[in-house]
């Protein structure tokens, strides 16, 4: 039944074997930890990661199940990324992990975020400058581990050479992979391509109004559709239509 | 204030000058450098490392009488802030044991008549002192006796762990040089002449005898000798801060030797808060500068650690942001000892971030994008929608019992800002927006939704009229009219 514990006073036997320092007796407790789950999984066959659930149903049915963790997944479009974004960080905090934001347009709003129930107090804004900035810093996020959720928000960037900066994006794929980490990546068009697991279309299908007191008019609900422009995950389905409220 | 206590242990550190010297200087330990009162010829010694000694130097001798026997030496005279760094060093040492404290220069007294508990008997707690000052670099021995006076004598002259039974005093005093007593240079050559070696020949003379030939003071060294003198320690008052610093030999402005030297210095501030189960919280450094400049560059740290490689980074970061200007003479680095942060781990938490990764993160992403652009977002303290401030982000812990704000049940639609709102020029017919005009942006607009009239804060100006609009193409917009400016605003964007 203990089999795994013996595992621990075997490190050779382990596949992986986190290099700590020596001073630090918190990371070595963590590594401890990080291997004692690794010996588990070994030994009691526990299958990947289970993906994230978006919030959204259309969404997590598109991308068969949510996020997968350790794969980039890209959204373009001209309406509901941010909108995604959010609600998929308000998941990630409600779930009390520390969630990243790269904002490459300065668009955050944290007014918007706290109505969708992001705890801000786990939420970690990095405003960027550039495009290459903000991969620089994805990077940065994801070497330093433990970070589970991480939305890249490229809309507006004016920068066209960025989808093509290959190596970058592929450092970044890598990086993904070994923080076992979900990356969202919102973007005008697609920047990310096939070193994203899936490519989600987000096309523009109208808005509703409302009469408000006073005869003055409100905005209520945008409406979208969305399309598997490519994926990985599994058979890409017809288009969905999604209703976002205000 | 004075207390008693029935045990007292002493830690004595030998050539306290030059270990003061060595423990902020390391790298001088295998050369050939005397610490001394003075620069001219004529000053004494205070100590020698092994090489000089090797060669005949001798604690006492003159600059110029070491010169003859090694005319390579170094002479360094210690510095007040290295010798207070030293005796904070060593204070911190004993307050890991004891609250009752007396410090002075190379020694410290400790009350230690309640520490039955903690240790199975005194040889193992002098053991357990020499251990912890060999944690903050320095070398020391330990006597425990009843007296205080007695323990600091035998301390000075025994080497490692004595321990001294109530009752034998005078056996261990006994065989003692006279050396080891608080002598003026007047009283060491009378009681020469007098013949006397030993304390045993001290304590031998005849009590009621002495005041005529040697004073007052001569009753009281008769006390010391005999291990007599129970006076109570006197507690120090414990330092404020935990302080470093270092005089450079040769003034230096590149970062990277600068960088080298701090790191020494903060790994000598984690010693003594480890000694003193405290962690680091924010620090400051000061880098004194040619000829009398004082730069200083306040380190923030989001939870208090140990970690010197975390320190040390974000100190880089910290000193890249902000470089010196000009030749750096001297170094310090202070900081006041906190509690360290608890963390509990569980095995079937999802991976966490550890806060020491999170600050150099953060302190990364901000050389990265520049300061107030990594943080926790904060709506501003306004009515008016979409202004924000940023603050240091410091996350509760996962096993913390609190909670955000409810989750939303469906999704929402978000605003994209845009920082700063564009100015546009917008067409109206009486309360009607007909067409709008921005920075690439232009149509006419198929509906509107508004006035919101919004006002910043009581009292103040920023008084705004807010509509919602569609564009030809399905583009949803916030836009506003400023009231106070008269001009129409671009301010966020439906997405």
């Amino acid at each position: 039944m203990f089999s795994h514990l013996a595992r621990i006073e075997r490190p050779e036997r382990t596949q992986q074997i986190d290099v700590v320092s020596d001073e630090d007796p918190l990371a070595q407790r963590q590594a401890a930890i990080a291997q004692l789950r690794r010996a588990c999984r070994s030994d009691f066959g526990r299958a990947a990661d289970p993906p994230l659930p978006t919030g959204c149903e259309v969404i997590d049915q598109a991308l068969h199940g949510g996020l997968p963790r350790g794969q980039m997944v890209e959204v373009v479009g001209k309406v509901g990324r941010l909108s995604l974004a959010l609600t998929v960080l308000a998941q990630a905090t409600q779930r009390r992990e520390l969630a990243v934001m790269i904002d490459g347009a300065d668009a955050f709003d944290p007014r918007s975020a706290e109505a969708l129930g992001i705890d801000l107090r786990r939420l970690l804004w990095v405003r960027v400058k550039t495009g290459n900035d903000a991969l620089r810093a994805a990077d940065m996020v994801l070497s330093a581990g433990g970070i589970s959720m991480l939305v890249l928000y490229l809309v507006a960037q004016g920068d066209p050479q960025l989808a093509l900066r290959t190596a970058l994006w592929t450092r970044l794929g890598q990086r993904t992979q070994r923080a076992k980490a979900s990356v969202l990546i919102c973007a005008d068009k697609p920047l990310a391509q096939s070193f994203a697991v899936a490519t989600l279309g987000f096309h523009n299908d109208g808005v509703r109004w409302q009469d408000a007191p006073g005869g003055r008019g409100q905005l209520s609900e945008r409406l979208a559709r969305i399309e598997v422009m490519r994926s990985r995950l599994g058979a890409p389905g017809d288009s969905q239509p999604w209703c976002l409220r205000k | 204030m004075s207390l008693t206590c029935e045990r007292v242990a002493c830690l004595w550190i030998p050539s306290w000058s030059l270990q003061a010297l060595l423990r902020a200087r390391p790298e001088l330990r295998a050369q050939k450098v005397v610490v001394s009162d003075g620069l001219l010829p004529s000053s004494l010694l205070l100590g020698a490392t092994l090489p000089l000694r090797q060669l005949g130097v001798r604690v006492g001798q003159t600059v110029a009488q070491a010169r003859n026997l090694c005319a390579e030496l170094q002479v360094h005279v210690l510095s007040d802030a290295n010798r207070q760094a030293a005796k904070d060093a060593l204070y911190d040492v004993a307050s890991a044991f004891s609250p009752v404290i007396e410090c002075g220069d190379g020694f410290v007294l400790l009350g230690v008549g309640d520490l039955a508990k903690l240790f199975p008997d005194e040889e193992t707690l002098g053991k357990a002192l020499l251990v912890q000052a060999e944690s903050v670099r320095l070398h020391g021995r330990v006597a425990i006796a009843s007296y205080k006076e007695t323990a600091k004598l035998i301390a000075k002259a025994r080497a490692d762990v004595t321990v001294i039974r109530r009752g034998d005093e005078k056996l261990y005093l006994r065989a003692l040089p006279l050396s080891v007593l608080p002598l003026s240079a007047s009283q060491a050559l009378l009681l020469s002449r007098f013949g006397l070696r030993t304390l045993g020949d001290l304590m031998a003379l005849p009590r009621t005898k002495l005041p005529t030939r040697l004073g007052k003071e001569g009753l009281r060294l008769h006390r010391l000798a005999s291990g007599e003198d129970d006076s109570p320690i006197q507690p120090t008052t414990p330092p404020v801060e935990v302080c470093e610093s270092l005089d450079l030999d040769e003034p230096e402005q590149n970062l990277e030797p600068l960088l080298f030297l701090l790191r020494g210095l903060v790994d000598r501030m984690m010693a003594r808060l480890r000694a003193m189960s405290l962690a680091c919280g924010d620090f400051v450094v000061e880098l004194l500068e040619k000829p009398h400049g004082i730069r200083r560059v306040e380190v923030k740290v989001a939870t208090p650690t140990r970690e010197v490689a975390t320190l040390t980074e974000l100190l880089r970061l910290s000193l890249q942001a902000h470089p010196p200007e000009t030749e750096v003479r001297g170094l310090l680095v202070r900081t006041m000892a906190q509690r360290p942060r608890p963390l509990q781990l569980g095995l079937f938490d999802g991976e966490q971030i550890l806060p020491e990764r999170l600050m150099t993160l953060i302190g990364r992403l901000q050389a990265l994008c520049g300061d107030g652009k990594v943080g926790q977002a904060v709506a501003a303290d306004s009515h008016l929608p979409g202004l924000c401030d940023v603050v240091p982000l410091n996350p509760p812990t996962k096993r913390d019992d609190d909670t955000g704000p409810p989750l939303s049940p469906s999704p929402r639609l978000a605003l994209h800002m845009l920082r700063p709102p564009r100015a546009a020029t917008v067409r109206v017919n009486g309360s009607r927006l007909l067409h709008l005009h921005s920075d690439g942006l232009s149509g006419p607009v198929l509906r509107s939704g508004g006035p919101y009239r919004i006002r910043g804060s009581v009292g103040n100006e920023g008084l705004r009229d807010y509509y919602d609009v569609e564009l030809p193409g399905g583009e949803a917009l916030r836009l506003f009219f400023d009231r106070d400016e008269g001009n129409w605003f671009l301010d966020a964007r439906y997405d």
